[in-house]
């Protein structure tokens, strides 16, 4: 039960995912009131202007990767409850998101009824059905990495060298190459070939 | 003691291989390599030749008889060798013990020249000197096939780092598509399907506004998903270009032109201008469809960078070269970008514009393109001020 109607800040970067998704809830779940973000920074200053009570909200945005921003959203809006909606396999960011207590997770390859219903027990604060038990192996060498290593590696997928990712994440240099360095050694990848290969296998990507 | 006829021997003459040689001197001089000495001389006796006795001794040898019968007194020599000889020779005067006239000759016949000790030396030096000859060319030789098979070495491991290069650039490539489908089609597709449904469905519980929304969304995600398709398909033939692609005679006016009626659409969603400066009939002579796509690619990315602004076409001939120049007043790109987009090496970061990720496919088409074509590509910005991109061709 819940005492407020809850106020949903939606943020994809895709504005058919963004219909979707608004449709999806108001056909399926209830007549809420649903805003749009389409950037990392839209979705701070959206959060900033007004009061939401839930965010659900992409990984991969144009301007940067939401793990970036999710500590901040954590320390700035304690009550505001996430939902991670996306293509990356959930297991990889388990360990992370039970780090800033984060618990729900959508992918969005699920079918249908499984986006309604844990979209329906998010919106309505039931507990969260644990998808990552049931769906994948306890394997992926990628679930070992931390929030930075991740976000490193987001970069470095795109192509980016270590100087930008230094300038992109305000990090030194050497600390972007000690976090690639131990990317390579959890994942146990001999090269950026390898890395590449095995971020294919496990459906990693930006 | 009865005197016989007694008499003195006279050296006549001196044949060296049949010459005539000089008896002057005490001590005769010869040449190295005397094949025939006949040695002739004279005797005064008043007998018959029959019963003259001459000896010779040569050196101090036995003495030997000489040979009256060809009627002359000669001594013949053959092949001598070098050295200094004493030729004595005597002749029996009468009875009695040692009753002998003598007259000697002392000759020499030079040490020919390969026998003398400089030239054995010399010899001795040669073949030293031919044998290191021999070993430095043969590890010259050696040196040469070394030299080679390092230089052979070396251009494997280059052109195998090459291949590297290439094969993890078509790694990248191969995640970016893989990504780009995942993102820009699966995803909205799924949504799309999900929109269509709740429209048929559940038309009268959605406000007519929202109606109208989803469906230019719809409209609008169905366009994107077009041309993403057809430019991966572009990039998929133009990666590997066929070589019996040929080229032909077409105006590029008319070219431009097409390129603009299928970007009319994204360009008027961004308010802007598209200006086909390229003057009718410019008849040139290229590969028509691959220019189309390298074009189309340009106008593209420059609608991308630029809000209610102007993209224009222009070209220009000079010395076999065609120079194709788009132009648009969007807001530039930053040095990185243009640094990003020139580099070889790189799969190109796609550039981000209005809070959508690009795909970064169409520089990649771009620069496949102008390899293909042999073509070079220059890009001035200034930042909010717009772009030039400026592409020249051979037309031979």
């Amino acid at each position: 039960m819940q005492l407020i109607k809850p106020k949903i800040l939606l943020a994809d970067d895709h504005g058919m995912i963004r219909s979707g998704i608004t449709l999806l809830i108001q056909m399926e779940i209830g007549d809420y009131s649903i805003t749009d973000a389409d950037s990392c920074a839209k979705v701070m200053s959206e959060l900033n202007k007004k009061f939401y009570t839930h965010l659900i909200l992409d990984l991969i945005f144009a301007d940067g990767n939401a793990l970036e921003i999710l500590p901040n959203i954590k320390s700035l809006y304690p009550s505001l409850k996430i939902l991670i909606f996306s293509m990356q396999p959930s297991e990889i960011h388990a360990e992370v998101f039970k780090k800033i207590n984060i618990s729900y997770f959508l992918s969005k390859t699920s079918d249908n009824d499984t986006v309604v219903k844990v979209l329906t027990n998010f919106l309505n604060n039931d507990k969260n059905i644990d998808q990552s038990n049931s769906m994948v192996s306890g394997v992926n060498p990628f679930k070992t990495l931390s929030s930075r290593e991740l976000q490193i590696l987001h970069y470095m997928l795109n192509g980016f060298g270590t100087k930008q990712i230094s300038d992109t994440l305000n990090l030194k240099m050497n600390s972007v190459s000690t976090l690639k360095k131990r990317i390579y050694q959890k994942t146990d990848s001999a090269n950026f070939k390898a890395l590449i290969d095995l971020c294919t296998l496990y459906k990693i990507n930006y | 003691m009865l005197a016989l006829p007694s008499g003195k021997i006279y050296i006549d003459k001196l044949l060296v291989d049949g010459k005539y040689c000089s008896t002057a001197s005490t001590t005769i001089q010869l040449p190295g390599q005397v094949k025939k000495l006949e040695i002739i001389f004279a005797v005064s006796a008043w007998c018959k030749k029959e019963n003259l006795y001459i000896d010779y001794a040569l050196n101090n040898d036995q003495w030997i008889r000489v040979d009256m019968a060809s009627g002359e007194p000669k001594i013949n020599f053959s092949n001598l060798s070098y050295g200094n000889y004493n030729l004595l020779i005597r002749k029996m005067n009468g009875f009695g013990t040692n009753n002998y006239s003598y007259t000697s000759v002392a000759f020499t016949i030079a040490t020919p020249f390969y026998q003398q000790w400089w030239f054995r030396v010399l010899a001795v030096l040669a073949v030293a000197a031919i044998g290191y000859l021999i070993f430095r060319l043969r590890l010259r030789g050696y040196d040469l096939k070394e030299k080679k098979l390092f230089a052979m070495v070396e251009q494997k491991t280059r052109d195998l780092n090459l291949k590297n290069i290439q094969l993890e650039k078509n790694d990248q490539i191969k995640t970016r598509l893989i990504s780009v489908i995942n993102h820009d089609i699966i995803t909205p597709l799924k949504f799309m399907h999900y929109a269509g449904k709740a429209l048929v469905e559940k038309k009268e519980t959605i406000g007519p506004e929202q109606q109208l929304q989803t469906i230019s969304e719809i409209t609008q995600t169905a366009k994107d998903m077009e041309m993403l398709s057809s430019q991966i398909l572009n990039w998929i033939i133009y990666q590997n270009p066929n070589e019996r692609m040929q080229k032909e005679e077409f105006d590029l006016h008319q070219s431009v032109e097409m390129v603009f009626a299928v970007l009319k659409f994204p360009a008027k969603l961004k308010n802007t201008q598209l200006q086909n400066n390229v003057p009718a009939n410019s008849v040139i002579y290229q590969y028509m469809e691959p220019l189309r796509v390298l074009v189309y690619n340009l106008v593209l990315n420059s609608i991308n960078f630029t809000k209610e602004g102007l993209v224009s076409v222009q070209c220009n001939i000079a010395a076999n070269t065609l120079f194709i120049q788009v132009t648009d007043s969007g807001m530039g790109m930053t040095k990185e970008q243009i640094d990003n987009v020139m580099s070889d090496e790189k799969v190109i970061a796609a550039a981000n514009v209005n809070n959508k990720k690009g795909t970064g496919l169409g520089y990649m088409i771009i620069k496949d393109l102008l390899k293909m074509m042999s073509g070079s590509l220059s890009i001035k910005s200034i930042k909010n001020n717009g772009t030039t991109v400026l592409v020249s061709l051979p037309l031979k």
